[in-house]
């Protein structure tokens, strides 16, 4: 094992549709998850032609958490969760973030999916805050729209929610 | 949505309570997914939560701009109402006593008629003090008015009395008035 390893060590990735991608091993640590299996490995064994496969993520996916990464590659490691327990999470995201979350919901959930299975809690927070902000503020009409759900009350249950919002005059 | 339950968790950890209330009403699936255990858990102070939420427009709002509501309500304590939301529908009543969710009575400004809170400068109970400007105002306008009316009046009636003396279909309307 090289004693001190450069910062521009490359790192190879295989999306599970079989496209390598060469990384720098700084963008690739900020999944903790290879980040802890590169040390296990002491990185040594990584090649172009014996690259880290990453199941379950394709290629375009991959492609965008890695842009994230290089994005965020020199950012401070966060603290462990000083804070789980205040609800009052705000879901304010950076500009970046915000235009390289505007992609259409599939994508979206998939970004979501990758950085959990491949531990970018960053990346993770970003994503849901993304979807969160899709439903914050909105009505049900503008939510069903939003993510495609069907209206399946009937009309009876529909009644009952109306009537239930509608207790107006209670002085 | 197609993610796991983990991570639904997540994203309703961003939401506040009455954002989950209009998610519910979306379709079956959400209204029973999203059950008492699980706001219970997703809210630990619940019951606040549900004091802050206006229960018509579902939004959370701010303690001193919000109107208690019944507590013996059946939906108690989703009963608050938001100001906006009473503005738009009947409004305020003047001279009606209103408990705020921050526990704080007030009264409605006579001249806005909004609420009078402790957080806005006032004047008295019933007036903000930009709205008493304005009201004391109206009040000078209207009592030189009224002066300048009089003498109108006066002087009118005096001028009258000097010249039409002697013509009694002036001085009895007059004297009269």
């Amino acid at each position: 094992m090289a004693e001190a390893k450069p910062a521009s060590q490359k790192i190879w990735l295989v999306s599970n549709d079989n496209a390598t991608m060469e990384v720098d091993r700084a963008v690739v640590e900020r999944s903790m998850l290879l980040k802890n299996m590169l040390e296990d490995l002491g990185g040594a064994d990584v090649s172009p032609e014996n690259p880290i496969p990453i199941p379950n993520v394709n290629e375009a996916v991959l492609r965008k958490v890695v842009e994230w990464c290089e994005h965020h590659r020199n950012d401070p490691v966060a603290a462990p969760d000083d804070e789980s327990d205040a609800r009052k999470k705000t879901t304010d995201i950076e500009e970046w973030d915000q235009k390289f979350m505007q992609v259409d919901q599939e994508m979206l959930f998939e970004i979501i999916l990758a950085s959990n299975f491949l531990d970018i809690k960053p990346l993770l927070d970003v994503g849901c805050k993304t979807v969160a902000n899709m439903i914050k503020g909105k009505s049900p009409e503008e939510i069903r729209k939003t993510f495609n759900i069907t209206n399946d009350f009937s009309a009876e249950e529909e009644e009952q929610i109306r009537r239930e919002n509608e207790w107006a005059e209670d002085r | 949505l197609q993610l796991p339950p983990e991570l639904q968790l997540e994203i309703l950890s961003y939401l506040d309570f009455g954002d989950i209330q209009r998610l519910r009403q979306t379709s079956r699936l959400f209204r029973e997914s999203l059950d008492h255990g699980l706001m219970k858990s997703l809210f630990p102070r619940l019951f606040e939560d549900m004091l802050k939420t206006c229960y018509i427009c579902l939004t959370e709002g701010v303690e001193h701009l919000m109107i208690m509501g019944n507590a013996r309500h059946q939906r108690y304590p989703l009963t608050s109402k938001c100001f906006s939301c009473i503005e738009r529908q009947a409004g305020f009543m003047v001279g009606r006593r209103y408990t705020l969710v921050n526990s704080e009575t007030v009264f409605v400004c006579r001249w806005c008629g909004i609420p009078v809170t402790s957080v806005m400068e006032s004047r008295g109970s019933d007036f903000h003090s930009y709205c008493y400007e304005w009201y004391k105002g109206a009040l000078v306008l209207h009592h030189t008015i009224g002066v300048v009316q009089w003498m109108v009046v006066i002087v009118g009636s005096a001028l009258c009395w000097h010249y039409f003396i002697r013509q009694t279909m002036v001085t009895i309307p007059l004297a009269v008035s």
